[in-house]
């Protein structure tokens, strides 16, 4: 069942039962009243028929000046008064001490009843008895008239007071319906308007559920229903974000696959080419065999290149890495002595400055970062050029910083840079024996460090790239 | 005389396709990016273009959208697996495609389907005394028919159409039987026998040891 149903239903109900039982408690509230003020005429009605009986007996008496009345004449006297007195519709009964019992009125009801009801003790008690289709109020006393007991019943028609009630009763009842039927009207309209921004919200959901990631729940409504539309508008931002991310991961590894294919084929159809050549073709000129045979190698070369590169990338980027205090005096000093043919072989000097810090480095990746940073300086570089590397401190931070002042970078290729692949001057970059692996190669190193790269670039002025990597908390004379 | 136009941005892969279409006598021009060769395309009357997909200022997708390729058909060679990439240039109208790497051979023989599909090729081949007439299937030596089985005509005309270039009996397979023929090479032996006997080529269809057969042309 719907929850809008069911508070319709259960709305709609309490409201009918508050009505119902408001009426109820008013009616019976009423009868209650009327009975009373019923009980109250009925006893004062008795109580004027029985002085006027007592009254009119003495003066009887004092006509006639005997000593005693007899009994014919009180009865005489009773049925004169009743037959006066009697309201129409009331009933009296009269039963003396020899039970001789005289009925008044239309109605004839067990006495019997009566008397049981109505005792001696319990003087002028009443008592409501149904008799045929009439209901009456009856009151009883025990009345002495000239030394002799009667019992004296008189009782009023009150048939007409429950008539009332269930007239009302009626009115009541039908009132309720009428009234269920326009405030479930209004109860349908009401929870309707306040079930709006759920249906809405449930639309907007399922459209998000089915792709529509960038969506938001508008957040009108109750605040029960902004709350919730607050909710899932960030739990949309989220998945949102997430989604985004996973796809911008698999776009990522599809343009790296593409560029592996791309950057492996092209030496591979060149060394096929040529090897099939020589192979098939009748007679190879030694010009051409000699040519041939070159580009095979070269070509060769620049796959052996890619894929070590690629090694390094695929193996860094798999196992956790084991860190160790390392110094970087120690490091920078082994790896001078790598660079130095790479320096003379263009003519360019190096400036190092190097503060002797500790680091919690795997020594051989770092050095690997620090050699493909000056690699680069030095390709970037003109003949005759310098390049700076220096490691300083800086707060808890050891900044390692490789500056040249060659052909720089443009802008829109800073941010590719450290895409696997991508190079900015293909032709250049290949002649110059690059896979454009290596500063892929060193953002995964550095992340794997938790270290961060910083590059600054101009072009035509140089660059200035950095590893910032936090220092060990060792002292230089406690490690080796 | 063919002409072929090579774009390509590797230029060691344009030597080597270069050196290539040379073998199959073809002549060849080349350029490195997409722009020019869209002009050169447009400008000159080429053959056939072999048209790299990954190439500086316009790809090859983007070159075949710019040029005619009903008058020039289009060969694209592709690092890529992808499927819908070669759906995509067969789609833009590229006569076919090559996967890079790729055999010599293999990529003549592309080449040739074209051409001889365009009828840009002689449907006539003539070897010293021997005419062939493709269209026709008929093999001439001095006037006289010669009746040859529809596979060794196959494999004469594959031999004549790539004289002086050794052939690998895969290579045969491949080109006269198909590549689904999972038969032994020595189909391709006897085959050859039959030719060298009917068609009286003993000194001219050579064996190349350990590799398969050569076609000398007549001097």
């Amino acid at each position: 069942m719907k929850l809008w149903f069911k508070v319709f239903i259960s709305a709609l109900f309490l409201v009918i039962a508050a009505i119902n039982a408001t009426a109820l408690v008013v009616l019976s509230n009423n009868q209650h009243m009327t009975i009373t003020r019923e009980r109250s005429r009925a006893v004062s009605s008795h109580e004027f028929i029985c002085a006027s009986i007592s009254n009119n007996i003495t003066y009887q008496r004092m006509k006639s000046e005997a000593f005693m009345l007899s009994k014919d004449d009180i009865d005489k006297v009773i049925e004169h008064i009743l037959s006066q007195q009697l309201e129409e519709n009331a009933l009296a009964i009269i039963s003396d001490s020899e039970n001789n019992i005289s009925y008044y009125g239309e109605e004839k009801p067990d006495i019997k009843t009566l008397s049981e009801k109505i005792t001696s003790e319990d003087n002028l008690a009443s008592i409501i008895l149904d008799c045929g289709e009439n209901t009456y109020m009856f009151v009883g006393s025990i009345s002495s008239f000239e030394g002799k007991e009667y019992k004296v019943f008189t009782a009023n028609n009150i048939t007409e007071v429950y008539n009332e009630r269930n007239k009302e009763l009626f009115f009541v009842q039908i009132l309720s319906v009428v009234l269920a039927a326009v405030i479930a009207v209004i109860l349908l309209l009401l929870i309707k308007l306040l079930f709006r921004p759920l249906g809405r919200i449930n639309k907007t959901i399922n459209k998000i559920a089915r792709g529509d990631y960038s969506l938001r729940v508008s957040t009108s409504g109750s605040e029960e229903f902004q709350q919730l539309a607050n909710n899932v508008n960030s739990m949309a931002v989220s998945v949102e974000e997430n989604y985004n991310r996973i796809e911008s991961i698999a776009e990522d590894r599809k343009r790296f696959i593409d560029s592996l294919s791309h950057e492996m084929k092209t030496p591979l159809t060149s060394i096929l080419g040529f090897a099939d050549i020589l192979r098939i073709k009748k007679n190879v000129t030694p010009d051409e065999l000699n040519e041939y045979s070159s580009i095979i190698v070269e070509e060769s070369k620049r796959l052996k290149a890619i894929s070590g590169k690629l090694m390094e990338l695929v193996s860094s980027g798999d196992s956790e890495l084991e860190l160790n205090p390392v110094r970087t005096d120690v490091i920078l000093n082994e790896l001078s002595i790598v660079f130095e043919p790479m320096m003379k072989a263009k003519s360019i000097t190096l400036f190092t400055h190097i503060e002797p810090l500790i680091i919690n480095a795997d020594a051989d990746l770092f050095k690997s970062v620090i050699y493909n940073f000056v690699d680069n300086a030095v390709k970037a570089s003109f003949e005759g050029g310098k390049i700076e590397l220096t490691c300083r401190s800086e707060g808890e931070y050891a900044v390692i910083t490789v500056r040249d002042y060659g052909m720089g970078i443009a802008e829109e290729d800073k941010k590719r840079i450290f895409e696997p692949f991508y190079m900015a001057d293909k032709v250049r970059s290949r002649k110059l024996g690059g896979a454009g692996l290596g500063l892929a190669l060193c953002a995964e190193i550095a992340k794997k460090h938790n270290a961060k790269i910083e590059l600054e670039s101009e072009l035509g002025k140089g660059t200035i790239i950095s590893i910032c990597i936090k220092q060990s908390e060792g002292k230089i004379n406690e490690q080796i | 005389m063919i002409r072929l136009l090579i774009v390509e941005d590797d230029k060691n892969i344009v030597k080597m396709l270069e050196a290539t279409v040379s073998i199959a006598g073809y002549e060849s021009d080349s350029c490195y990016d997409g722009k020019t060769a869209i002009q050169k395309i447009n400008e000159n009357d080429y053959d056939l273009v072999l048209l790299d997909v990954m190439l500086p200022n316009f790809n090859g997708f983007q070159v075949m959208e710019h040029i005619d390729t009903e008058k020039t058909p289009v060969i694209f060679l592709t690092a890529l697996q992808d499927v819908t990439d070669k759906v995509k240039g067969l789609k833009l109208g590229a006569e076919d495609y090559i996967v890079k790497p790729f055999e010599a051979v293999e990529l003549l023989a592309r080449i040739e389907v074209i051409l001889r599909r365009r009828h840009k090729n002689n449907n006539i081949i003539k070897y010293g005394d021997i005419t062939v007439d493709i269209s026709r299937h008929i093999i001439k030596k001095q006037g006289i028919e010669i009746q040859l089985t529809p596979k060794e005509f196959e494999l004469t005309v594959f031999f004549m159409q790539n004289l002086d270039i050794a052939l690998t009996r895969e290579r045969l397979i491949s080109a006269v039987w198909g590549y689904e023929y999972m038969g032994e090479t020595r189909t391709v032996d006897t085959h050859v026998q039959q030719i060298r006997k009917k068609l009286d080529l003993q000194d001219s269809l050579i064996t190349v040891p350990k590799l398969g057969y050569r076609l000398e042309s007549k001097s």
